[in-house]
């Protein structure tokens, strides 16, 4: 039973930082794979706001979240959006973002240095017990955390005016241009949000793990393994292939070995794209020839 | 001129300039070993070694890039000045990872031509190097990697040698009081060369006693949860438990989810690389009960001043406090058999040089006849000769005393 839990709430983690590679994907089918370092970038950053005492906590959190979610949006507007305007198949975006988080790692080791550092506040320091499995408080937050923000996004889409304009770009950027939507904007604003949530994610599990240069790193292959399990063209995806994404790496943990954990859910990757590529929520995108 | 002889006359010219740019390189290295041999007519002339620094600025564990470099820098400024020697350093990213390790040593050797190598760092990156610094035939100190193949003693004349103390010395001492009271023993490992070149030691040190490993449970550096391998050895009743991890920030994951799981066995020995990062991340009940072994009294006389010059000179304390000192005590072992070749270009006499040094004296503490042909390790495995540390509740690191009296 512990694996299960354990693993559901791990998913939690997973499907968060899933969410912004989905956010992004879905509005301007770009990715962005410097999202560890900007989870690391506000990590550092809630670290810095510690000193301002006389801010709340959850104030020092939101500050964070907004800064590195402009940052975000300033990313998408000079480092993606023009390497990635010639069509479907111009990916240069992919080297942006791979050259930005290249960058932004060697900054940051050379600011901040290489030892990691207590936050010191966004922690859960209890240890909660789930059906008689002892949780870490702290994933058990980052887990709930996923969850309402999978459903605030979901009712956001679905039944607000602004919600429909992110699903016209998603379907059809051209038509919705031609309705008036500028999908450039709709793009840095997804951006924004999506670097938003890795923020948030980079925070709370820095709460845990500790503020380090590598903070996101580790996390940025399950988190795009579970966002392509899930598909990432569904909101409620990344929580469906978090949560199995999760379970199995700790069940073949759990029976195989710890070496056997990510292999398994990466195997779990490979079977999905053979027989659903589009991942287990997704739709399947077609372009007219 | 038809396009097909431009491009004909183009290559040879680019041929001919790159064959004179070598020409210029090989006499520039004639210049250098001219000015080496001239040295030598004075026994106390400035002697210029071109030294390659390799370790990981970047990647997993860049706080082995730090004490590396930083360490080196105060060997420079001490042993610079007692030997007369000017260290010329060109740096190398490693990034952690043995290809790019093996891509960066190749490129200080071949093109950047030093002549000596320091590092690189981890036991997976010096296996790799290994075989390429042993055919280059310069000296190679190995002041931080721990896995005992490195040091191929078979390979002769060999050109490594070791500072810091190798896995089979460190397990050989800790082996006795893991096993003492006829404790059931599991090892948790980093899944990288050091961490199974650890499993291998115990392995080893078990087969030749008579003992068994309960469990041995391999986990991959930046795990996220480590709750599985806790709970494998809690299965096997692992009373005493061995962890050989390479990244404290992995040690800190580990004994988070042995708290969550009320795993707390009455030992637990580490090693050094618990110094790594560890003590920032967990908290007192995590270390109450951890030790590790040591061939160097960390608090000691000689430690103290290290930590102090190397404050002065970087600013702040050196996180792996035995890192520091085996690479400071590399700078001295190399400064000193240079001094004694009279140059750092003749690379044989430089090792036949290390090779005789009747005393190393580091700060107070005195190594005397360390090495011979077939043996280039500092230290040995004499339980007599190691010290059993842990931390206090503030972090800090205990002395329990010497390993057999405690």
């Amino acid at each position: 039973m512990s694996w299960l839990v354990t693993g559901l709430t791990l998913g939690g983690l997973y499907a968060l930082i899933a969410q912004g590679f989905v956010l992004t994907f879905l509005t301007t089918r770009t990715l962005n794979f410097a999202i560890g370092e900007f989870m690391a970038c506000a990590a550092f950053l809630a670290l810095a706001l510690a000193a301002w005492g006389w801010l709340p906590v959850a104030g020092r959190i939101v500050v964070a979240v907004i800064v590195v979610g402009i940052g975000g949006a300033i990313a998408f507007r000079l480092l993606i959006e023009p390497f990635g305007d010639a069509g479907p198949h111009d990916v240069r975006w992919l080297l942006t973002t791979v050259g930005l988080s290249i960058i932004v790692l060697n900054v940051l080791t050379n600011v901040e240095g290489a030892t990691p550092r207590k936050l010191g506040f966004a922690t859960v320091s209890g240890i909660p017990t789930i059906l008689g499995v002892r949780v870490s408080g702290q994933s058990l937050l980052i887990a709930g955390v996923a969850v309402v923000v999978t459903v605030a996004l979901v009712l956001f889409t679905s039944k607000t005016s602004a919600g429909a304009v992110l699903r016209a770009v998603s379907m059809d950027p051209d038509t919705a241009s031609l309705m008036g939507i500028s999908p450039r904007v709709v793009g840095a604003v997804s951006y924004a949000v999506a670097m938003g949530l890795a923020a948030l994610a980079g925070i709370l599990w820095s709460g845990e793990v500790g503020v380090s240069v590598g903070l996101g790193s580790p996390l940025l292959v399950a988190s795009f393994a579970v966002a392509i399990i899930g598909g990432l063209t569904s909101l409620w995806g990344p929580l469906l292939g978090g949560a199995l994404y999760g379970v199995l790496t700790q069940f073949s943990s759990d029976q195989l070995g710890s070496t056997w954990g990510e292999t398994s859910g990466l195997l779990l990757v490979v079977v999905v794209l053979m027989f659903r590529p589009q991942g287990l929520l997704g739709r399947r995108i077609e372009e007219k020839v | 001129m038809s396009v097909r002889r431009r491009w004909a006359v183009g290559s040879i010219a680019a041929i001919a300039s790159v064959g004179l740019v070598a020409c210029g390189s090989s006499d520039k290295s004639s210049d250098t070993a001219t000015s080496a041999a001239g040295a030598t007519k004075d026994a106390n002339a400035p002697i210029t070694v071109k030294v390659g620094l390799a370790g990981p600025k970047t990647g997993p564990v860049p706080a082995y890039w730090k004490e590396l470099s930083q360490s080196f820098a105060l060997g420079e400024q001490d042993f610079g000045k007692e030997f007369n020697i000017k260290f010329d350093v060109v740096d190398a990213d490693t990034q952690a990872s043995p290809e790019i390790a093996s891509q960066q040593v190749q490129k200080l050797l071949n093109q950047d031509n030093v002549d000596v190598l320091f590092g690189p760092a981890l036991s997976g990156e010096d296996l790799q190097v290994a075989d390429i610094v042993q055919r280059s035939g310069r000296p190679w100190m190995v002041p931080i990697a721990a896995d005992d193949a490195i040091l191929n003693m078979k390979i002769q004349p060999n050109w490594g040698f070791r500072t810091n103390n190798s896995n089979n010395q460190a397990l050989a001492v800790t082996g006795a009081s893991l096993y003492a009271d006829n404790a059931t023993v599991g090892i948790v490992y980093s899944a990288d060369a050091y961490g199974q070149s650890s499993l291998k030691a115990l392995q080893d040190y078990a087969k030749k006693n008579g003992k068994t490993v309960a469990a041995s449970e391999a986990i991959t550096p930046g795990a996220t949860d480590m709750t599985a391998a806790v709970k494998k050895l809690q299965s096997a009743n692992v009373n005493s438990v061995y962890i050989a991890v390479t990244a404290g920030a992995d040690i800190a994951t580990l004994t988070r989810s042995m708290v969550r799981e009320k795993y707390d066995p009455p030992k637990q020995f580490a090693t050094a690389t618990i110094l790594t990062d560890f003590r920032e991340l967990a908290s007192p009940k995590e270390w109450a009960k951890i030790r590790f072994v040591e061939p160097r009294d960390l608090t000691g006389p000689t430690i103290t001043k290290l930590i102090a010059d190397y404050k002065k000179l970087n600013g702040s304390d050196p996180v792996l406090t035995a890192t520091s000192f085996a690479v400071y005590t590399s700078v001295k072992l190399y400064a000193q058999a240079v001094r004694a070749a009279g140059t750092a270009t003749d690379y044989e006499k430089v090792r036949k040089a290390i090779e005789d040094t009747k005393t190393l004296d580091v700060d107070g503490m005195v190594f005397d006849h360390p090495y011979s042909p077939t043996d280039h390790e500092t230290y040995d495995s004499d339980p007599a000769k190691w010290y059993l540390l842990g931390f206090d509740e503030k972090g800090n690191i205990k002395s329990f005393g010497k390993v057999t009296g405690s």
